[in-house]
């Protein structure tokens, strides 16, 4: 998979092909979901993930190419989960349920006391923190991918990597 | 030192992900955007008939004719189905055009 193969499925999109659609679901949902997961409770990740796909299928002629796909499905994710995040009561709910959540969503193979210390230590970042951490560390994307999706400069991400990353560490070292 | 830890952190991020392949997660999505285009039709066409009972009321006490009536209805009736079928019209016409 190129990410000119990646071009050519968004331009089959922009033309209303629900196979190429379905292929840009089966092609990123994972990337998307994952950093989706870590940003926001289980139930706006699922959320905000479908929501990103169908933003795609509208709006797949905004794509200017300038960013690869990936890139530009994830900066549409952080949008969604930033809007999903406004609003007090729901923040103060997602803060609360957090933990609990993260024990749900993630797959059978891994350790749920794993699991546990890192949807705790995760739900301990700022939500800016947590979303350059799962680009980077999560989804494998560079310092400056990650900028352009979330549209932060690049000193900024690097700030919060290292950061996000250290705290990260020292939450994890504590449980 | 610190790339093993890091790549010790990736893999414990990484147990976050689903699976690779989800079909249900594509159906979910589909199955959403069918959802929001019905709930864009059923309020299109619910605003199309607030409109229409509006426009007649006014033509009615107006004393409008007949033919004022009718051509309400019918531009009420046509912006209404622009607004339910243009974006698949566009769709196809640009599904033809590759």
């Amino acid at each position: 998979m190129t990410s000119e193969d990646d071009v050519a499925l968004l331009d089959a999109v922009r033309g209303g092909s629900e196979r190429a659609f379905n292929q840009l679901i089966d092609r990123h949902q994972q990337a998307v979901r994952l950093f989706l997961r870590g940003v926001a409770s289980p139930a706006d990740a699922e959320d905000a993930a479908q929501e990103t796909f169908l933003a795609a299928w509208t709006q797949a002629s905004t794509f200017k190419g300038l960013a690869d796909v990936r890139s530009w499905l994830l900066s549409i994710a952080w949008r969604k989960a930033k809007g999903m995040q406004r609003g007090w009561f729901r923040g103060r709910r997602r803060d609360t349920v957090y933990h609990d959540h993260a024990m749900s969503i993630t797959p059978e193979s891994s350790d749920p006391a794993d699991r546990l210390a890192l949807g705790q230590a995760l739900a301990q970042l700022p939500q800016d923190q947590r979303a350059a951490v799962m680009l980077c560390l999560g989804c494998g994307l560079s310092h400056a991918e990650a900028a352009e999706v979330l549209d932060m400069p690049l000193g900024t991400i690097k700030s919060h990597v290292l950061r996000g990353r250290a705290r990260l560490r020292e939450a994890l070292g504590e449980t | 030192m610190d790339g093993d830890d890091d790549q010790a952190l990736s893999r414990l991020l990484q147990t976050l992900a689903p699976p690779e392949r989800d079909a249900l997660f594509r159906i979910k999505v589909l199955e959403r955007g069918e959802r929001q285009e019905f709930t864009r039709r059923v309020a299109v066409l619910l605003g199309a008939g607030v409109v229409a009972v509006v426009a007649y009321a006014i033509a009615a006490t107006a004393g409008g004719t007949n033919q004022v009536t009718r051509g309400l209805g019918l531009a009420v009736a046509g912006v209404a189905a622009a607004a339910m079928y243009l974006p698949a019209l566009v769709r196809a016409i640009r599904g033809m055009g590759k």
